[in-house]
C-alpha cells in the first residue's frame, strides 16, 4: 500500500500546521547557514583585497592602521616614512616592486592615491580594463567603480570633503584619464590613481626626480608648465625625494620578504608588516564570534526541533482515531508508522532546505549591504559546512521522526477506538 | 601535601613516559630533522639533507607571521619571531627557512607555539606557481601538530 496519497491529504489538511512548522525549521537553519556562509565570505573577500600588498612599509606606528589605510584605503593619520627608506629600497635586487603610496586629494568623493605605474600594472595584473597606465604626471587610472570615462579630465580637491569651508582646489590643474583598472573587488576600486610625482606637484614638495625647471616651465615661471619634463615613477633620485606615508614592496622571494620586514620593524623609524598578520588577527576574533554565533544557532536548533516534536506528539492524539479506523480496515502496522514518519520527515527536510536558500539569500544581501559601505566585495558561497550543518538537521529529522511513528505503531486499535 | 606532591610527580613521569613513547613511535614512522642539520654551510645543503629528499620527515621549529592570509601555506623557522625585538636584527634573518605546503588548510598558531611538521622534504630553488615567491626548501604535502 501506497502512504503517500494519505501523507499528501493530511498535510493539506493542516496545511497551517506543516506551513508554520516549515517555515519555523527553515528559520532556525537560515540563522546557522548565514553565519557560517557569511565568515567565510568576509575571509575570502578581505583575503582577496590583501592579495596584491605582500609587505607594507610605514613610519613607526600602528600597524593595523597602516594595512587599512593603504590595502582598504580607510582615511587615518599616518606619519610620513623618512625619504631615505624609498632610496634603500629601490635599490635593493631582491625586491621586485617598490612603490610609495600617497593619499590626501579627492575628486567628488574618490580618493586620489600617488602612486607608481608599477603598482597601477601589478594591481590590474597586468590587463587593464580598458584605455592605458598612466605615462605623465597629469594623467590618470581610475578604479572600477569610478563613474569617469577614459579621456575624461578633472581638477582635484585638497582633502577629502566639499564641505569644508577652507576648501582648496588645486586651480589650474588638471588631471586626464587614461585607463580603467579592472574590477579588484576592493575600496580600491573607488580610487583614482595618479602618478606619485602629481601629489608630491599638488603639494609644492620635491618631485623625487631632477627635473630640468627650463624644460618643466617652457614659458619662464609664471608660465604653463610642461608635465613632459618629469620622469615618472622610480628609480627616484634621493636627494629630491619627499617623505610618503606607506610603500609597498613586492619581494622576490620568501627569505626577502621576511628579511625585509625584520630589518624595517628593527629600524627605529619604520615598521613593516605583511597585510596577512593582521588578518588572521582579525579572522581569529571573528573564529571567536563565529563559534559562539554558530553555538547560539545549533541551540536555536534543537529548541526549535524538540518544540515541533512536542507539536508533532499533541497533534497524534487528533489523528488516533482515524489511524485505528485504517488499521481496523485492514492496514498494515507499518503503514501506519510510514504515513506518521513520512508526513513529520518530509515537513522537517523541506524546512531544512528552504532555510539553506534563506540562508544563503540572507548572507548575500549582508555582503551587499557591507559591500556597499566599505567597497569591499564578499563572495558569498554555500560551502561543505553549510551543506553539512542543513544535512544534520535532515538527518537528525529522518530519525526524529521516528518517534511519533512508533508510539503509533505500538497503540492497539481497539484502545484508540474505544478511547474516541 | 607530601600525598598530593608525589602524587603530582608520579603524575609528571607518567605523561612523561606517554609523550616518550608517542615520540618514540612517531620517530620510528619518520625520520626528524632540525632546521639548523639542514645546511652544511650557508649556501650548501648537508648530507643529511640530500638523503633524505624526496622522503617523508618530520621538522619541529615555529611558525613566521603568515605571509597570505588564508592560504595553505606558511614558513617555518627554527626560532619564534619577534619574541625578542633587540636580539633579531637584519643581519641575523636566517637563511635557513622551510616553506611548507600544506596537504589542506590548518588554523594558524601564534609564532611562538612549537610545531612539528611532517611532510615530503624538497631541497633546491623553486618558484610557486601561484604566489610567485622563490624558495630553497620545501615540505610538501604537509600538515603540522603543536607540542608542548
Amino acid at each position: 500500500m501506497n502512504p503517500l496519497p494519505l501523507v499528501a491529504a493530511e498535510m493539506r489538511a493542516g496545511r497551517a500546521r506543516h506551513a508554520a512548522i516549515v517555515l519555523l525549521v527553515a528559520l532556525a537553519v537560515a540563522l546557522g547557514v548565514a553565519i557560517s556562509a557569511q565568515d567565510r565570505a568576509l575571509r575570502a573577500g578581505s583575503a582577496r583585497a590583501a592579495d596584491p600588498f605582500d609587505l607594507v612599509i610605514g613610519a613607526a606606528g600602528s600597524e593595523t592602521q597602516l594595512v587599512l589605510s593603504t590595502v582598504y584605503l580607510q582615511p587615518g593619520d599616518l606619519e610620513l616614512l623618512p625619504a631615505r627608506i624609498l632610496g634603500e629600497l629601490q635599490g635593493r635586487d631582491d625586491v621586485g616592486l617598490v612603490s610609495p603610496i600617497g593619499f590626501g586629494d579627492s575628486f567628488q568623493g574618490w580618493p586620489l592615491v600617488g602612486v607608481a605605474p608599477a603598482l597601477a600594472g601589478h594591481l590590474a595584473a597586468g590587463r587593464l580594463a580598458e584605455g592605458a597606465l598612466f605615462a605623465r604626471l597629469d594623467q590618470a587610472v581610475v578604479g572600477a567603480k569610478v563613474a569617469l570615462g577614459t579621456g575624461a579630465s578633472f581638477t582635484p580637491l585638497h582633502g577629502m570633503s566639499e564641505l569644508v569651508d577652507d576648501e582648496i582646489h588645486h586651480e589650474g590643474f588638471s588631471f586626464t584619464v587614461t585607463g580603467r583598472l579592472p574590477p579588484l573587488g576592493s575600496p580600491w576600486d573607488q580610487a583614482i590613481l595618479v602618478p606619485i610625482e602629481a601629489v608630491w606637484w599638488l603639494h609644492a614638495l620635491p618631485l623625487g626626480h631632477k627635473v630640468d625647471q627650463a624644460r618643466l616651465f617652457p614659458s619662464g615661471a609664471a608660465g604653463e608648465p610642461d608635465f613632459a619634463a618629469v620622469p615618472i615613477g622610480p628609480p627616484f633620485e634621493p636627494a629630491e625625494l619627499a617623505g610618503v606615508p606607506a610603500i609597498v614592496v613586492a619581494p622576490k622571494s620568501i627569505n626577502a620578504a621576511y628579511g625585509l620586514r625584520q630589518a624595517y620593524r628593527t629600524d627605529p623609524a619604520t615598521t613593516a608588516v605583511f597585510p596577512a598578520e593582521v588578518l588572521v588577527q582579525l579572522y581569529s576574533l571573528l573564529g571567536d564570534v563565529r563559534r559562539l554565533l554558530g553555538l547560539i544557532s545549533i541551540m536555536t536548533q534543537i529548541l526549535v526541533i524538540a518544540a515541533i516534536m512536542l507539536a508533532v506528539l499533541g497533534s497524534l492524539d487528533r489523528q488516533q482515531r482515524q489511524l485505528a479506523v485504517l488499521r481496523a480496515l485492514g492496514a498494515p502496522r507499518q503503514f501506519v508508522f510510514l504515513t506518521i514518519w513520512l508526513d513529520v520527515a518530509l515537513t522537517l527536510s523541506l524546512g531544512a532546505g528552504l532555510g539553506l536558500l534563506l540562508g544563503y539569500g540572507a548572507a548575500w544581501l549582508l555582503a551587499q549591504v557591507f559591500g556597499q559601505q566599505t567597497a569591499l566585495a564578499l563572495p558569498v558561497t554555500l560551502g561543505w559546512n553549510e551543506l553539512r550543518l542543513v544535512a544534520a538537521v535532515i538527518i537528525a529529522g529522518l530519525v526524529l521522526a521516528a518517534l511519533p511513528a512508533a508510539l503509533t505503531y505500538r497503540r492497539s486499535v481497539a484502545h484508540a477506538l474505544r478511547q474516541g | 601535601m607530601a600525598a598530593a606532591s608525589t602524587r603530582r610527580a608520579l603524575l609528571g613521569t607518567t605523561l612523561a613516559a606517554v609523550a616518550l613513547i608517542g615520540r618514540r613511535r612517531r620517530a620510528a614512522a619518520t625520520e626528524q630533522i632540525k632546521i639548523r642539520d639542514l645546511y652544511r654551510t650557508n649556501t650548501e645543503f648537508s648530507e643529511r639533507a640530500v638523503a633524505l629528499q624526496g622522503q617523508r620527515i618530520e621538522i619541529p621549529g615555529f611558525m613566521a607571521p603568515p605571509l597570505k592570509p588564508d592560504a595553505a601555506f606558511f614558513v617555518l623557522t627554527k626560532r619564534p619571531m619577534a619574541v625578542c625585538p633587540f636580539c633579531d636584527n637584519a643581519v641575523d634573518w636566517p637563511a635557513d627557512i622551510v616553506l611548507v605546503l600544506m596537504r589542506e588548510q590548518q588554523e594558524w598558531v601564534y609564532f611562538n607555539r612549537p610545531i612539528l611538521v611532517s611532510g615530503v622534504l624538497e631541497l633546491g630553488v623553486a618558484v610557486d606557481q601561484s604566489t610567485g615567491f622563490v624558495s630553497k626548501v620545501r615540505l610538501v604535502d604537509a600538515r603540522y601538530e603543536l607540542v608542548g
